[in-house]
């Protein structure tokens, strides 16, 4: 598990996520990876039910749109059901799973954006 | 977004769409099923309808997710087709209306004069899965891990966008739902044409909050073709149907956006502007109906909602839903849509064209729209990460004589 880092053009500062090829700004082929920073959750979603599968009448999965400090949204799994409007730190797992828990003590990132 | 020059040919004057086809969805299909076979299908009965034999074509676009290994020349090999322009498109909901186009464009500068332009795909449910979870590079990475089985709950996280900024609630898009069931019942190829109800809307289970099973598609086997020719070659001398206008935007806000917003709105002025019509004029309305919300999107998009006796968005959005898609005074998606006739992959993409396409012949038998003479198409979709990156719209027109200008 590392913290969630998104993708900041070297040349004129955009910041991507998912990662570019290219810059959508300026065009430039540079990144570094900052830090995503403290996020907000904006809208969750219950999936109950998945295409081909039965069931749904176990617990759902929460799926969030998340607001992150850096700028970009990210689609993230949801440790707790939190409400939008909640502050979040952002995880990825070694399989790509982006994952949003409560911010522990010693989180030091700014806070996120405004909506 | 900033106008630029805009040096593109607007006119497709010289082509005739002669025929479109569907060869029925099936949400089990019989063992043997291929996506090829259903291709072939198409095929076949498109000439059949347009009156030509393969030798004949000389021109082929095919749209689809599962026909891989093979690609639209293979499937020429297969279908015995010898042709001078070939080509695959991989744009899913924006698939029939992208590959309308460079057909035309094709046959307009003479690249080609008799185009079959097929579509579809076969699922069995690993497909399927394999499908969404593969869908980009993007998905693979981030989407599959979360294992949100495909686009429904983006949709649903979108829904609530729209419901928050519109002030839509579910009741409105049960009413879209319910008014594209009333039409699938007059389609005897639509795969759910038993009448929805408000209490069974509500009472379906929930997909992805607040997206119940209605709100979703249901996967289909299934595939569709077009023909396009010459306006001069003997088939378009019949009920043809030519393109006034037809404008494409991907990528317009590189998924910046809240996905509330598509392209059309960025190419709106100017389709209006190349057809010389308006939304008024509109017989026949076909909308990418992957979920009710983008209904409501690319409707608003394209101009559909500006009732002028009502001041505020919400008010208009109701009135364009309940005034005159539910009462039946805009046909909109007549042949039941892809939420009641199925979404057949790719063949989504190319589904609302073949129906408008089947109206302004005057083919449609019962769901048939009275003299039906202008219609619009729009595409949409190719989820990139949070919504669809492709968005695109055609004018068509009803020609009795060969479409010339």
């Amino acid at each position: 598990m590392a913290s969630l880092t998104v993708h900041s053009c070297v040349a004129c500062g955009a910041c991507e996520f998912p990662p570019r090829l290219l810059c959508p700004a300026c065009g430039a082929r540079d990144f570094v990876e900052i830090d995503a920073g403290l996020a907000k959750v904006e809208e969750v979603t219950a999936l109950h039910r998945r295409p081909g599968e039965d069931g749904g009448d176990g617990a759902p999965a929460w799926l969030a749109t998340v607001l992150t400090a850096a700028g970009p949204r990210v689609i993230a799994r949801l440790e707790h059901p939190f409400g939008a409007g909640a502050v979040v730190t952002l995880s990825i797992e070694a399989d790509g799973a982006i994952l949003a828990r409560p911010p522990t003590r010693d989180s030091s990132s700014p806070p996120p954006h405004a909506a | 977004m900033a106008a630029r020059p805009d040096p593109a040919q607007r006119d497709f004057a010289g082509v005739a769409i002669v025929a479109a086809v569907e060869v029925p969805y099936r949400r089990h299909a019989p063992p043997g099923t291929t996506t090829a076979g259903l291709l072939a299908a198409a095929l076949d009965s498109a000439l059949d309808a347009a009156g030509i034999g393969t030798p004949e074509v000389d021109g082929l676009g095919v749209a689809s997710f599962t026909l891989p290994p093979d690609h639209a020349i293979d499937f020429a090999w297969r279908a015995g087709l010898r042709v001078r322009w070939c080509m695959d498109d991989c744009h899913g909901g924006a698939s029939g209306v992208n590959l309308l186009r460079s057909a035309a464009r094709a046959i307009q500068a003479g690249d080609a004069e008799v185009v079959v332009l097929v579509s579809g795909d076969h699922f069995e449910a690993a497909d399927f899965t394999a499908l969404v979870e593969n869908y980009n590079a993007t998905t693979r990475a981030y989407l599959r891990p979360l294992r949100t089985g495909g686009p429904n709950p983006l949709f649903a996280m979108l829904t609530q966008r729209q419901m928050t900024a519109t002030g839509l609630t579910r009741d409105d898009y049960a009413a879209l739902c319910i008014a594209q069931r009333a039409w699938a019942a007059r389609n005897p190829r639509a795969v759910y044409r038993e009448p929805l109800t408000r209490e069974a809307y509500f009472a379906a289970p929930l997909v992805a909050e607040p997206l119940c099973r209605f709100d979703c598609v249901p996967v289909v086997s299934g595939a569709n073709a077009l023909v396009l020719t010459a306006a001069t070659h003997r088939c378009a001398r019949g009920a043809s149907v030519g393109i006034r206008a037809l404008r494409a935007a991907y990528n317009f806000d590189h998924q910046h956006g809240d996905g509330l917003v598509t392209g059309l709105a960025s190419i709106r002025d100017a389709l209006w502007c190349d057809a010389g019509l308006s939304p008024e004029r509109m017989d026949v309305v076909s909308v990418y109906d992957d979920y009710p919300a983008m209904i409501v999107a690319q409707l608003a998009d394209l101009g559909f909602a500006a009732a002028a006796d009502v001041a505020d968005e919400t008010g208009r959005l109701r009135a364009l839903i309940h005034r005159r898609i539910a009462a039946g005074e805009l046909a909109v998606n007549p042949s039941g849509g892809q939420l009641s006739a199925g979404q057949a992959g790719a063949a989504g993409g190319m589904h609302g064209l073949v129906e408008a396409v089947v109206q302004l012949r005057g083919e449609a038998g019962e769901r048939q729209v009275e003299d039906a003479r202008f219609a619009v198409v729009s595409g949409y979709g190719m989820v990139q990460y949070r919504y669809g990156m492709c968005a695109n719209a055609v004018v068509l027109e009803r020609t009795e004589a060969p479409w010339r200008r």
